[in-house]
């Protein structure tokens, strides 16, 4: 769990985070979003005392982060920036092994885990392990940065834009990556990132910020349904609004039961894909798979159309 | 690990202290400085007083700078150079070779504490050499023959350097003093020439040159059948060499005075010459031509 | 390609019918050139010259690289034996004072060889490792050459015979001088480096100073440290001790140190300034503290930068140390002051050509352990 108790930045005069409360509860994922600017990195990097605090402390499970050494506080937590930071010098293994290296674990252990990491992000440990960053594509290079981050299993990671150097095909395949990692992990997640949509896709809860201040802290739902300011609608996009709501409800809570033609839309499907596949087919009936992969019921068209309406 | 540096502080102070009981012999980094300090070290070494070597180590000022500031004992310098150390290059005094020496005797022992020891009977100033096969059918021998012979119309090339013809106290004086004048057409201008050009082109008669600007003990001049005429007026400052030692080395060795002064009185220009030639032109090393000159007049035992 | 240097050819063909060798009464007399003939004899002449024409028509016929090197290699070894053994030959009957150098036969030959190596070695791309095998097959192949007495005859090496106790001295004096001020300026130079990345402020004020002093002259340099290393000889206690003196190695170590400053400062300030921010940052937050950042990430990441430095301190070291021997330093330029005294071109060679040399290997040693560093094609 991290926690900001009125916290604040200060520099030449001007707050650029300015007064945050904020908690960001274990097992989740926190995006903050905001235009360019309005303090987010800042933020994040106050929790690993990148940047120290004006005023207000961070605290981690409850101890005051400031009582922590910063070197000791850092290999506990993971961090991930947008241009990777990988060590040009070290290869994709040797970059992986960082902090555990710090942290001198044995190096049977750290061999293991270097392993095992790149394993979970689909990287051939064989043919990736032994390469240098120069050598390697965009995509592997930001998993080597991911998986660098998790080596240490740090039970909180910090992101900052760590998709934003990605084309947005890998990009979306990423984010899908680091859910279903977050899932399997648990880690507390504190990302940061400028697209909404991102955000929407991976946040438990959405952190809005402008100017150094949250004009919101709410589920992405929430969000959507009730923007607390002009600003917060603005970042959602008017014309968005709705198709972002039914981007975030499975198709499946509304089956029926009943039946229908053509190809069954899978159980994981959600509203906006449903949408979208029914304008695309020229259906306003799609047969929705269950868990188990076979239809289990139909979603029409006039049941979708309501729910993209919050309230 | 300061422990270690000042082990080693300590061992460097013990063996330069030893190392300064030795006396430290130098020359200038010239041909003939290599001959006459190698001649200084044997005769030391061979009278039992050690030496250390530090021949050749620059030029004029680098080696007298290491004297006064007692770097360096003993090396041969050359009488005419005091004009230049003492500031008074323009006293015609430095032109006449006995007062010459007192004057620089006097002057360093009583500024500096050096002194000068015997010198050798040879002057290498700048002067002019004939071809032999000239010189001594017309029976020239010196400056005031050759300024005769040239007025009553010997014929004469000179090869030179452009600072020679031109600078006063070099051709123009030499015209001057022995009464002589050369034309365009009896000159070979040589420019940034130095004198192994001048000599090879009079030895080897380009262009019809018979004679050359020459140094006194020039190597060359002994293979080059060439025979360099006397400044019998004196016109040029005289430039003998003779070791010059620091009172203090001489006080604690006084026999290096006794032991030197045979050695360079017997340093003729002929035998500077030919020593010099052996170094310069056969390629001999100094400390051989110097052993062998000693040995060959007895000057060691 | 093979034609750009097919035009080699001409010059190495028109290279037998000039001097071969160059024949001196002694040491400064005037040279008369002897032609191929003259110098080898009517039937090694014959066979040299055919040779020559199997070696043209082989550089014309073969197309790999590697062959075009190893022929090229080939001629360049022939050459210099064929240089020695004619000289042997000329100097057999004549008096020892008299002395044979090589020709412009022989000079233009010897570089048309060397052109074609460079070029089928740049063709080649030698990796680093390799290079330094070739770097040492080229020296030991020099030391074989030299040590057989093959060239034994040649002026240089007769100059070297009268000398050799000196040259051996000397060289080790010039290595300590340009190796040592090195060391001692990468010692000062690097965490003076280090500190001026911290201290930008203070940062131009060092960097023009130690270049106005680049560009002082190094004679004069090495005069004007003469006055207060004397001084500090004369009065600060245990100074002298230490073998600082106003004179010899002392003011001509300081001198080359000084020089070598600039280049080993600002180089690490250019190349621990360029570490890219993404990698610190990512090494602060990774939890490397301070010092294991400069030891692991900024310092292996500026080597490349700073032994570029070091590769141009050391062959600046190299070629200036030679100066010193005017100060009483010693070092080859003893023997190329002595030799431009004597007015003697072989004395002068005799110190030239080992100063080059050991620049030129160091130069090529250097490249190759860049180039080595991991991650080098970054
Ligand atoms: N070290 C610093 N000194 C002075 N000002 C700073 C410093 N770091 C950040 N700022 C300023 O603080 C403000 C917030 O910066 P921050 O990097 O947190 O923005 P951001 O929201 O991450 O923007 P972006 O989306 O462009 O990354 C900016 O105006 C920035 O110029
Ligand atoms: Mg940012």
């Amino acid at each position: 769990m991290i926690r900001f108790e009125s916290v604040s930045k200060v520099y030449d005069g001007i707050a650029v985070v300015d007064d945050v409360s904020l908690t960001l509860e274990r097992g989740t994922i926190t995006a903050v979003v905001g235009t360019s600017g309005s303090g987010k990195s800042t933020l994040l990097r106050m929790v690993n005392r990148l940047v120290e605090p004006t005023a207000g402390r961070v605290l981690l499970d409850g101890t005051d982060t400031a009582s922590v050494p910063a070197a000791d506080l850092r290999r506990r937590i993971g961090y991930v920036i947008q241009d990777h930071g990988l060590f040009p010098h070290w290869t994709a293994a040797r970059n992986i092994a960082t902090v555990p290296g710090l942290l001198g674990w044995p190096r049977a252990a750290i061999d293991a885990r270097v392993r095992e990491l790149m394993l979970m992000l689909q990287l051939d440990p064989d043919v990736i392990g032994p390469r240098f960053p120069h050598e390697l594509s965009g995509g592997q290079a930001q998993r080597v940065g991911v998986a660098r981050a998790l080596a240490a299993r740090p039970e909180v990671l910090l992101m900052d834009e760590p998709f934003g150097a990605l084309d947005p095909v890998i990009r979306q395949q990423a984010q899908t990556d680091l859910r279903k990692l977050q899932q399997q992990l648990g880690t507390t997640v504190m990302l940061v990132t400028h697209d909404m949509a991102e955000a929407i896709r991976l946040g438990d809860r959405i952190a809005v910020m402008r100017a150094g201040r949250i004009d919101q802290f709410a589920p992405p739902a929430e969000i959507i349904a009730a923007p607390a300011t002009g600003f917060v609608a603005d970042l959602l996009g008017e014309g968005d609004r709705a198709f972002r709501y039914l981007s975030l409800q499975p198709a499946a809570r509304l089956a029926r039961p009943g039946a229908a033609d053509g190809p069954v839309l899978p159980a994981d499907a959600t509203m906006a894909d449903a949408l979208a596949e029914m304008i695309w087919s020229g259906r306003d009936r799609l047969p929705v798979a269950g868990p188990d992969g076979h239809p289990a019921g139909v979603c029409t068209r006039d049941d979708l159309i309501r729910a993209g309406r919050p309230g | 690990m300061i422990r270690s540096v000042l082990l080693s502080a300590v061992t460097a102070a013990a063996l330069a202290t030893s190392a300064h009981a030795q006396v430290v012999v130098s020359s200038k980094i010239d041909t003939e400085g290599g001959v006459l300090g190698e001649m200084i070290r044997a005769v030391l070494e061979n009278a039992g007083i050690e030496t250390e070597n530090r021949l050749q180590l620059g030029g004029t000022p680098v080696v007298r700078q290491a004297l006064l500031a007692g770097e360096i004992d003993i090396y041969p310098e050359y009488t005419g150079n005091a004009a230049f150390f003492f500031n008074r290059a323009e006293d015609p005094l430095w032109k006449d070779a006995g007062a010459a020496y007192a004057e620089a005797k006097k002057l360093d022992q009583e500024e500096n504490d050096v002194v000068w020891l015997t010198p050798a009977p040879a002057n290498n100033t700048w002067g002019i050499a004939l071809r032999t096969d000239v010189a001594e059918p017309a029976g020239v021998r010196t400056l005031s023959d050759f300024g005769k012979w040239v007025s009553d119309g010997g014929e004469v090339k000179l090869a030179a350097s452009s600072e020679f013809v031109n600078s006063a106290p070099a051709l123009p004086s030499f015209q001057a003093a022995y009464g002589f004048t050369l034309g365009a057409d009896q000159l070979i201008v040589l420019s940034g020439g130095d004198t192994a050009a001048t000599i090879q082109a009079a030895a080897n008669g380009t262009s019809g040159a018979n004679a050359a600007m020459v140094y006194g003990t020039d190597g060359q001049i002994a293979f080059s059948d060439l025979t360099v005429l006397e400044d019998d007026k004196q016109v040029q400052p005289v430039y003998q060499p003779a070791p010059v030692v620091r009172a203090e080395v001489l006080a604690e060795h006084p026999e290096i005075e006794g032991l030197l002064q045979p050695v360079f009185e017997k340093l003729t220009l002929e035998t500077l010459q030919d020593l010099n030639g052996k170094v310069q032109v056969e390629g001999i090393p100094a400390a051989d031509v110097a052993q062998e000159f000693l040995t060959a007049n007895d000057l060691l035992n | 390609m093979r034609d750009r240097m097919a035009i080699l050819l001409l010059p190495l063909a028109a290279s037998a019918v000039l001097p071969l060798a160059v024949f001196r009464a002694n040491r400064i007399a005037a040279g008369q050139p002897h032609g191929l003939v003259d110098t080898l004899g009517p039937g090694a002449a014959g066979l040299a010259l055919g040779a020559l024409a199997l070696v043209i028509g082989a550089l014309l016929a073969l197309h790999r690289p590697v062959l075009r090197v190893a022929v090229a290699a080939g001629l360049l070894v022939g050459l210099i034996l064929l240089m020695g053994w004619g000289a042997a030959r000329l100097a057999a009957d004549a008096p020892p004072q008299a002395r044979v150098g090589p020709g412009t036969g022989f000079w233009i030959a010897l570089a048309c060889a060397g052109l074609l190596v460079i070029d089928g070695m740049t063709r080649l791309r030698p990796g680093p490792a390799l290079r330094l095998a070739l770097v040492a097959l080229a020296v030991g192949a020099g030391w074989l050459i030299l040590g057989s007495g093959a060239l034994a005859q040649l002026s240089v090496l007769q100059e070297y015979q009268n000398r050799s106790g000196a040259f051996w001295r000397e060289g080790a004096k010039h290595l300590w001088l340009a190796f040592g001020s090195f060391g001692v300026a990468m010692l000062a130079g690097v965490p003076a480096g280090i500190l001026l990345t911290r201290l930008p402020r203070i940062r131009p004020a060092v960097l023009n100073l130690l270049t106005m002093v680049q560009t002082i002259p190094s004679i004069a340099l090495f005069g004007m440290l003469i006055v207060p290393l004397g001084w500090v000889a004369a009065n600060l206690p245990g100074a002298a001790a230490l073998g600082i003196r106003g004179i010899g190695m002392a003011p001509a170590f300081v001198a080359l140190f000084l020089y070598s400053l600039l280049p080993i400062v600002a180089n690490t300030v250019a190349g621990l300034t360029g570490v890219p921010r993404s990698v610190t940052e990512a090494a602060d937050g990774m939890g490397l503290t301070a010092r294991q950042r400069m030891l692991r990430v900024d310092i292996p990441l500026a080597l490349p930068v700073i032994l570029t430095a070091a590769r141009i301190v050391l062959v600046q070291n190299i070629g200036m140390a030679t100066v010193g021997a005017l100060i009483g330093a010693g070092g080859f330029g003893t023997f190329v002051f002595q030799g431009v005294g004597q007015t003697a071109t072989d004395l002068i060679l005799l110190g030239a050509l080992p100063t080059v040399a050991l620049a030129f290997l160091t130069s090529a040693v250097m490249d190759a352990l860049i180039a080595m560093l991991p991650g080098a094609a970054r």
